[in-house]
């Protein structure tokens, strides 16, 4: 099942003119979440190596994504933490799968997981979080946003949540 | 002040770079700081006028990374092996940042590096500690001729 967007975030807005517009889906059976992109060579740090900074912002989305498998989809944490191991380089224009899970959930408050994976398997950063709930909806701030994470938000997720 | 070296083409330093940050750090060799000032478009934000997460995860690992180079030569490029970061508060868009990096324990191999983002009251938004290591040589820079030229002609006398 295909995880609500923003209308303007960096990774994943509708209308953000960087254009990243990635996406994750759910794999209930699986009890992960997934994304499957490509990042543009701008984002680079030396020749045909993704910064490893951005290899963090691909991480920590897919931590603070990774809650909504157990909380629903309108359940949009924030990172207090975040701790990255780089096993190897993570390549630019390059089919990635960047894959997330819960490792401990106490609903307001939980410990996810992500990692990267290149075609062949290998993976190529880890990433753990503390994810923590605000008080107020963080895109609140934005109708526009939020107008935008309830249109994209499955039906099916709708039901499941009631 | 001291202006550290730059590259063409990084997401956070190449002046080519159509989307980078275009940032630089300057070295203050008495107090073992180096700082960089940034301000980061809404494009990159997560939720509404905040940077994303992993943005400031990017400036503290370049500042982290770069903190080295005020003990080691600037071809001694390191790559991070660990980083993390503490989210203390939310990192605004829109508004002038500074990042200041310094070094924990030096080393030409490998070495602990910390790094802050600081508001414009002073408050630090977000911190990270990073250990770096020095990859075999040519795995970066020297990959690219043009790179390499850039980060010579950029790099100040030690």
């Amino acid at each position: 099942m295909k995880q609500p967007i923003t209308y303007n975030g960096f990774l994943n807005g509708a209308n953000n003119a960087l254009n990243l517009k990635m996406v994750w889906h759910d794999d209930s059976v699986n009890g992960l979440i997934y994304c499957e992109t490509s990042v543009p060579a701008v984002f680079s740090s030396y020749p045909n190596v993704l910064h490893g900074g951005m290899v963090s912002t691909l991480l920590d989305e897919t931590c603070v994504r990774a809650i909504m498998l157990e909380e629903g989809h309108d359940c949009i944490m924030v990172t207090a933490h975040l701790d990255v191991q780089y096993k190897k380089p993570t390549p630019p224009e390059t089919p990635l799968r960047i894959e997330g899970r819960i490792i401990k959930n106490s609903h307001t408050k939980a410990l996810t997981e992500a990692v990267i994976k290149l075609p062949d398997g290998t993976v190529t950063a880890i990433g753990t979080a503390v994810v923590v709930l605000p008080k107020q909806s963080p895109l609140s701030a934005s109708p526009e946003d939020m107008a935008e994470w309830q249109r994209s938000t499955d039906p099916k997720a709708k039901l499941m949540s009631k | 002040m001291i202006k550290q070296p730059t590259s063409l083409g990084c997401f956070l330093c190449g002046k080519d770079n159509p989307i980078g940050l275009h940032m630089h750090w300057v070295e203050n060799r008495e107090n073992k700081t180096i700082t960089a000032e940034v301000i980061v478009p809404e494009t990159m934000r997560s939720y509404p006028g905040i940077v994303h997460g992993g943005i400031v995860a990017t400036i503290l690992d370049e500042t982290s990374g770069r903190a080295i180079l005020l003990y080691n030569e600037y071809d001694n490029l390191m790559v991070t092996l660990k980083l993390e970061v503490i989210y203390k508060q939310v990192t605004p868009t829109n508004t002038p940042l500074r990042a200041v990096g310094r070094v924990k324990k030096p080393g030409s191999s490998k070495a602990i590096v910390e790094a802050d983002i600081i508001l414009p009251d002073g408050t630090v938004s977000a911190t990270a500690t990073a250990i770096i290591m020095r990859p075999p040589n040519k795995a970066l820079l020297g990959a690219d001729p043009a790179e390499e030229a850039e980060w010579k002609n950029t790099s100040p006398a030690k």
